[in-house]
Parts: structure tokens; C-alpha cells; sequence
């Protein structure tokens, strides 16, 4: 039976080490001569840093290959072959797919795909959903706004490339949705953590209906990095009665991390279709080694319309020192992706990462899943504001919660914080990705 | 258990064959859209079988073409 195959295909996840190596190296070579005779802006890049495609004779030699920042795509585009600029390396009738990224950061980055690059994307999510458990029996409920951007569109593809049944939950409000998972009994979803916490928030307080009576059992999170949270992961699967699994992609790069059913604390590198490279932020040197957490430079092999060889994505990660027991052997990334390098600040001298406050706030009973953070300047000094939700008929609890936040955030950002606390349902909800982190210090 | 060789042996003929079938497409684009589409499917063949092989032998090389 088909269902039963542990692995989507045994043949590339359990490719010894020196192999995928070797293939990778071939793979980059490919992407790389594939850019430098297609791109114009690829070409000229790699013309005045000197390097050319038959000086990548080894993965060391990869280094020597300029990194791309989403500032240099946003500045060649809206050009022609409009809108896409000198990146675009097919003819523009052969794109047949148009997303964009969200624009948190700036202006929005457009990525036109091929439909082999679209086949591609389905392909890379046909491993994350195998290695999470979907099979052709599960019915999946897509509760996202099919629109321009990415999200879980390719998630969808996949969800039917590999046989299950797809239920688009694309215009319907959250409490339609609910309804809908409830009425068809779905067995698996995908969303970001904060609209699964807001549809669960919704079901109970709304609609007086616990997600764990419903069908869910598996989810996989996406678009921000709440799944691989440990405190967060717990408030989801408690909160569905579900196992929720953490999946790390972006627009312009693909498909290219997740975590697998042995849920392992990491994610795996989807390493086929992807070489990832960490580079510490301060001094540039790469890191092998476990521990030392650093920004992701990655690579996407196989996507032929606009190319990603060695995209800087600020992404902020750290290798795993073991295997993870699943008998996969690409290596796992600790904890998912715990920051982005253009997030980490430092506060008062100390490095702070939003991932830290959130690990605090959804590990403390009483709270509720939101909150919100604002760093300004009281006269020269930086102080930081965290505006938390104190569950209903935990009021009575306030002074026990605050010295338990105050000792827990103490701990684990060495920063203290001016505290405030609202009642369940004041601050804002989000749908999508949420915006729950604010740097005023600018504007002093 | 089949051999992985030949599993690629096959790949290699539905592309060649996906490739004669793109050339016979002018004027006729329920054709040629429809090769376009089996050519996709048949590069995800290429990179989950075809090309791990290059990994395995001296003398692998890479499936023609991106």
C-alpha cells in the first residue's frame, strides 16, 4: 500500500551524506551557469565579483558567488520584461504563475514562476506533507485567502499531488470555516500559528465549539515561526487536540524546510532541491558547526524563471549537532528559524529576538495567545513595552502572572520591561502573519 | 524491487517521446500546452530519480536540459 511508505521517495531522503553533497554540487553548478547565460542581472553580478561558472569546481568554491539581497531584486524590477526586469530568465509566455512577496520589509519583490517552476513547488511540499503524515485518505481544509501571495498555495498543489482531498476555505470568515471543517470532517489544515490560535479562540468563545471535538489531527503552520515555538506548538496542539508541524518558505525562494512526524525540534533542510549555507551576521565566516546560530544563504536548484543562487534571506538559524531518528539524513535546523536578522535588535545593549518573548508569553497559564510588543526611548534610555491579555476568570491571578512574566522574560532576554496588562480580546487579531513587534526608536 | 536504472531507462523515453510530440505541436496548441504540462511532470521524475544516479557512479551526468 502506497499509504504506508514512510518516505515520499527513499531514494533522495535517505541519500547517504557524501552523496547529496556531490549532487548538490552539480545542482549548483547547473543553477549557477543556467543564471550567469540567462540573467542580465545575474550576468553582471557575477562579472564584477570575477567569477564564472567553471571556477565552481567544489562546495568551498560556492562561496566565491555573490549573494543576492531582496534590496537588489526590488531595485531591477517594474522594468522590462515588465514587471519582472533583468532577472527574468524564460521568455515571458512561458511564466505562467505571478506572486509576490508581502512588502513587510518594502516594497513587494514580484516572482514569476514556469509552470515547471510551479510543478517544482508542488514537489517540494510533496515531501514536507508525506514526512508529516498526510496521505490520500486525509480530506485537508486550506483556510487561507487564495490571493497574491504564496502562503499555502503551493501547499495545495502538493496536498493533491499526492492524492488527498483538498477543501478551498478561501472567502469564507473564520466562523464559516469552522463550520466547514466541522460539517465535511477534515483531517488536516494548514495556516500560520496565529490564525490557528484565532480559529481555535473563535470556535471556543464564538461558537461555543472545542476544535478538539472536531476531525483535525494534523497542522501545518507556515509564514512565521510559531510551530517550531515549543510554547506556542504546546498552545496549538492542546488547544486542537492536533500535531502541529512547523514549515519554513518564502516567495522567493521555495519550499525549503520542515519539520517530520518524529517532531524532532527542528526542521529538516529539503536538501535535493536546496543548499543552505549559514553565515555568521557580525563576521561573515561560515558556520558548520552546530550551536552557533547565524543568517541563511540559500540556493534553489531547480527554479528556472527568476533564480535563487545564494539568496541573503536574514533568516536567522543554527545547525543541529544529531540526526533526526526519522532516517531522513539531510540535517536539521535547531528550532526552526528563531529570528530574522533585520529583527534581532539590541535593546538597551542586549541582542533581542521577538521569538524569545513570544516562547515567554505563550508558556504562562492565565495568558491569552496575543501580544505585543513596542520598543521607544524614555529620554536617552531604550525601554520596552509588552502588552499581554490575561485570560477571562484569571484576573484574580494578576500578581502571581506579572512576577512569573517578569522572572521568566528576566531569564531568557536578560531585559526587564514596563508591563501591561489588557483584557482577553483587546489587543489585535490577525489572519495572516502577524505584526506584533514595534521599533519607535527611529522616530525619536 | 526495481532496479533504479531502470526506472531512469523509462524516464529517458517518455522524454524523448514528450520531446517529438512538443516538435509535432505547431498549430496545434492542445498539443503543445498539454506536452508542456507532461514535460514538468517529467523533470519532477528526472530530479527525484534521474539524477541521484549522478551521485551514485563515477560516470553519472545530469538529465539534458533545466
Amino acid at each position: 500500500m502506497i499509504s504506508e511508505q514512510k518516505y515520499w521517495n527513499p531514494i533522495l531522503e535517505t541519500l547517504p551524506r557524501e552523496k547529496i553533497r556531490k549532487l548538490q554540487l552539480e545542482k549548483f553548478k547547473r543553477i549557477f551557469t543556467w543564471a550567469y547565460e540567462h540573467s542580465r542581472f545575474h550576468r553582471a553580478l557575477y562579472e564584477k565579483a570575477g567569477v564564472r561558472p567553471e571556477d565552481i569546481r567544489s562546495l568551498e568554491d560556492v562561496r566565491r558567488v555573490p549573494t543576492v539581497e531582496k534590496s537588489m531584486m526590488r531595485g531591477i524590477q517594474r522594468k522590462e520584461p515588465f514587471p519582472y526586469g533583468d532577472a527574468l530568465c524564460v521568455p515571458l509566455d512561458e511564466v505562467s504563475e505571478f506572486r509576490q512577496t508581502s512588502g513587510t520589509t518594502g516594497q513587494p519583490v514580484y516572482q514569476p514562476d514556469t509552470w515547471q517552476d510551479w510543478e517544482w513547488w508542488a514537489e517540494c511540499w510533496s515531501y514536507i506533507l508525506w514526512a508529516q503524515g498526510y496521505r490520500p485518505r486525509d480530506r485537508v481544509f486550506l483556510p487561507f485567502g487564495y490571493n497574491v501571495f504564496i502562503a499555502f498555495w503551493a501547499g495545495h498543489y502538493a496536498a493533491e499531488k499526492i492524492g488527498a482531498e483538498v477543501v478551498p476555505g478561501g472567502v469564507l470568515d473564520t466562523q464559516a470555516r469552522i463550520l466547514k471543517i466541522q460539517e465535511l470532517r477534515c483531517t488536516a489544515m494548514m495556516a500560520t500559528p496565529t490564525y490557528v490560535l484565532g480559529m481555535a479562540d473563535t470556535a471556543k468563545s464564538r461558537m461555543g465549539i472545542d476544535p478538539r471535538s472536531l476531525s483535525i489531527r494534523k497542522i501545518t503552520c507556515a509564514g512565521e515561526p510559531g510551530a517550531s515555538i515549543p510554547a506556542t506548538k504546546k498552545r496549538m496542539e492542546d488547544a486542537w487536540g492536533a500535531k502541529v508541524y512547523d514549515h519554513a518558505g518564502a516567495t522567493e525562494i521555495g519550499a525549503w524546510g520542515f519539520e517530520c512526524e518524529a517532531q524532532p525540534g527542528g526542521l529538516h533542510v529539503n536538501e535535493p532541491f536546496f543548499l543552505v549555507e549559514i553565515q555568521d551576521i557580525k563576521t561573515g565566516e561560515y558556520i558548520e558547526e552546530p550551536g552557533r546560530r547565524g543568517k541563511m544563504i540559500i540556493t534553489a536548484f531547480d527554479r528556472i524563471a527568476q533564480p535563487c543562487v545564494r539568496f541573503d534571506s536574514k533568516d536567522v538559524i543554527e545547525w543541529a549537532p544529531d540526526p533526526c531518528p526519522c532516517g531522513r539524513t539531510s540535517p536539521l535546523i535547531k528550532g526552526g528559524v528563531v529570528g530574522r536578522a533585520d529583527d534581532i535588535t539590541k535593546v538597551k545593549g542586549v541582542l533581542l529576538a521577538p521569538s524569545a518573548i513570544e516562547e515567554v508569553v505563550r508558556g504562562i497559564e492565565g495568558l491569552g495567545d496575543e501580544f505585543e510588543v513596542i520598543v521607544d526611548k524614555q529620554g536617552d534610555v531604550d525601554r520596552i513595552t509588552l502588552k499581554v491579555e490575561i485570560l477571562s476568570g484569571r484576573e484574580g491571578d494578576l500578581k502571581a502572572i506579572e512576577t512569573q512574566l517578569r522572572d521568566q522574560l528576566r531569564l531568557k532576554t536578560n531585559l526587564g520591561y514596563n508591563l501591561e496588562f489588557h483584557p482577553h480580546g483587546a489587543l489585535p487579531r490577525y489572519d495572516v502573519k502577524a505584526k506584533r513587534f514595534r521599533d519607535l526608536r527611529a522616530k525619536y | 524491487m526495481v532496479e533504479l536504472e531502470d526506472i531512469i531507462s523509462r524516464i529517458e523515453t517518455l522524454k524523448k517521446t514528450a520531446e517529438e510530440l512538443m516538435l509535432m505541436s505547431e498549430g496545434l496548441p492542445a498539443l503543445q500546452r498539454n506536452t508542456i504540462r507532461i514535460l514538468a511532470g517529467i523533470k519532477m521524475l528526472e530530479l527525484n530519480f534521474s539524477e541521484p544516479a549522478i551521485s551514485s557512479c563515477a560516470h553519472g551526468r545530469m538529465p539534458h536540459g533545466l
